[in-house]
């Protein structure tokens, strides 16, 4: 797949929850064409629908009405087993809380994905170290999530998402946790990442920093798109 | 599957004190069921023992339909015949011939009636532990005559003593008149129930066929095995030759209904503790499989967002309880070891008591048998991993936004 070419389609795009008088409408109707190599970023108030349009699309979530496709292919239509290894090929996570398998180490973390991809176990290890090195964490392959500060299990996400070469990451709040100093500087390897491989991101944030960096900027509102700009 | 396991293996050692405590749960359930099985299998070993060994012996040979009139006409049919067959094939069984028939004991003081049987000293030695129960006086000895045993509770209501003279009056074989002779008590046996020391009293076996007028016949020829369950095997050449005899063989099982009801009655109650026990156990897994769970909600949450299929998520679970299982067979085996070892060498104190028509006499003592330590780990591993289903597919179906929701 080349740059620009469509990685997400959405259309009519809705999720509710509840019913009758506690209706609410977390989405509404959305309509939303995402291209390969994009960097995105949704922004809106708190309840405005961010984190629900990313589960939806990573397929995290099922949507009451409209569809997507990613890459061509109708997510909606999928079994929970076709989704597991849609998203376990095609789409990487990073999320507000880093969200490492905490009993793992930084190296095993990594190699998960990897390993459920079926992928040998030297080209496991070696694709692992080259990505670890990338981020950073050289020499701290061995330790587990409590031994690594927050910014250090950030980078970990980062390259756990990254290393099985997704078409799309997902990061929703990925500098929500961090210190304006490592959120910057994880935004920049994102970017460099984004603009070296061609990796589509696509973010959900309230932070300026990610706004300052995004190519594109989505604004959300009570589960609508307001405004779409492209910088 | 290696990081599946590490990763299983992991979320186990995780909460060591919650996984230690389950792995007792299931280890003290497998223990218990260890214990329970060795005291049922040497109770019931003791009770076939006993209630074989101390009188009726594995297997008696009748004349037919004796056992059912009891009538003292209905002597063994060509008893030289059957004892041949006996030395031809009776293999390792050994056998003692008996008279027996219905009469009044009394002394000056008090009568009752009862059973006189005529034995072979000797040979009963061989067969049961009838001699061996004498607990006053002596017990007899082939050439005795005119001397008999009685038993603890006769000897109460006849308020007689070791030494004493009693009469004793009965019938005899054929159309003649009742008969009284005189006899002396030699020796007070007590089988330990009271039914059984009022029942019966014993003289040799010349001296009732001389009493009952008898001549050379007997009424019972009584066969004991290596052990009880040997008279059951059917399919040898002793049996082969007793079934185209004319007289009625019957085994320990049709001679002792009660105790073959209780004894097979023990192993269903040993089914339904064990069940009890296992359900018991297993109820306390899933709920503690299930606190692990919603713990670790958010985790499958991710788990599951970052690509593991569902079925590797229940994957996961059973092998967490596999391990589970695996450690709490260990500490089971060892209890159950342990507690086992203990009690075959002190057994449980149940003397005095009579249970299935048999006494009690010296402690039970557990049996140790293989499949305490195969078949029943096996089952609880197997339940281990049964029990872990439940949640297993719970865990797998969860999807991931709710489950990363509702832990935060």
């Amino acid at each position: 797949m080349t740059r620009n070419e469509t990685l997400i389609e959405i259309s009519n795009l809705s999720r509710h929850y509840g019913a009758g008088p506690t209706l609410v409408k977390a989405l509404d109707q959305i309509d939303l064409l995402i291209h390969q190599g994009e960097f995105t970023a949704i922004v809106g108030p708190s309840g405005s629908g961010k984190s629900t349009l990313l589960n939806l699309i990573g397929g995290l979530d099922a949507p009451t009405t409209g569809s997507i496709q990613l890459k061509g292919i109708p997510m909606n239509k999928m079994s929970g087993r076709e989704l597991s290894d849609f998203r376990r090929d095609h789409i990487g996570f990073i999320f507000q809380a880093y969200n490492l398998i905490p009993v793992l180490t930084a190296e095993e973390n990594v190699e998960y994905i990897m390993f459920l991809q079926g992928v040998s176990k030297k080209d496991r290890h070696e694709r692992t170290h080259a990505i670890l090195k990338r981020v950073g964490l050289e020499g701290r392959e061995h330790r587990r999530p409590d031994e690594l500060s927050g910014g250090q299990q950030q980078r970990v996400a980062i390259a756990r998402a990254m290393v099985s070469q997704p078409s799309l990451i997902l990061a929703d709040e990925p500098t929500a946790n961090l210190d304006s100093h490592t959120g910057a500087e994880l935004l920049d390897m994102m970017r460099d990442l984004n603009e070296r491989e061609g990796m589509t991101f696509l973010f959900s944030t309230h932070d300026p920093m990610v706004m300052e960096r995004a190519r594109r900027l989505i604004r959300l509102h009570d589960g609508r798109i307001f405004k779409d700009e492209r910088r | 599957m290696k990081l599946l396991f590490r990763l299983a293996f992991r979320n186990v050692m995780r909460n060591r004190r919650r996984s230690s405590l389950t792995s007792l749960l299931i280890g003290m359930g497998l223990a218990a069921m260890m214990i329970t099985d060795g005291l049922m299998v040497g109770m019931m070993d003791y009770m076939l023992k006993a209630g074989t060994g101390d009188f009726v012996g594995s297997v008696q040979i009748h004349a037919k339909n004796f056992r059912l009139e009891q009538d003292i006409n209905l002597t063994v049919d060509r008893p030289h015949e059957l004892l041949s067959i006996l030395k031809e094939t009776g293999g390792s069984a050994k056998w003692a011939s008996r008279a027996v028939g219905f009469a009044m004991i009394a002394s000056p003081r008090g009568s009752s009636n009862l059973a006189l049987y005529g034995i072979v000293p000797s040979e009963e030695k061989k067969v049961t532990e009838l001699l061996s129960l004498v607990q006053q006086g002596q017990t007899l000895n082939d050439n005795d005559h005119r001397q008999i045993l009685i038993g603890q509770r006769t000897a109460e209501i006849l308020e007689v003593h070791v030494g004493d003279k009693v009469v004793i009056t009965a019938k005899p074989k054929g159309d003649g008149d009742v008969r009284q002779e005189l006899f002396r008590i030699k020796g007070i046996f007590s089988f330990g129930t009271r039914r059984m020391d009022q029942s019966f009293a014993f003289v040799t076996l010349k001296d009732a066929q001389w009493f009952f007028e008898l001549g050379d016949d007997i009424h019972e020829v009584v066969l004991s095995f290596p052990h009880p369950n040997d008279a059951l095997i059917k399919d040898t050449p002793l049996w082969t030759a007793l079934r185209e005899n004319p007289n009625e063989v019957l085994d320990w099982k049709s001679l002792l209904p009660g105790l073959s009801s209780i004894l097979d009655m023990s192993n269903l109650s040993l089914a339904i503790m064990g069940g009890i026990v296992f359900l018991i156990v297993s109820l306390g897994l899933i709920n503690s499989l299930f606190m692990a769970i919603y713990e670790r909600m958010f985790e499958f949450g991710v788990l599951k967002a970052i690509g593991t299929r569902p079925t590797a998520i229940a994957q996961m679970i059973v092998t967490e309880a596999g391990i589970l299982g695996f450690f709490s067979c260990l500490i089971g085996i060892l209890i159950g070891g342990i507690g086992n070892y203990y009690f075959f060498i002190h057994g449980f104190d149940f003397s005095g008591m009579e249970y299935a028509g048999a006494s009690i006499r010296d402690p039970i003592k557990t049996v140790v048998r293989w499949q305490q330590y195969v078949v029943l780990p096996f089952y609880c591993l197997g339940l281990t991993l049964f029990a872990s289903l439940y949640p297993a597919i719970h865990a797998a179906r969860l999807i991931p936004s709710k489950a990363m929701r509702k832990s935060l």
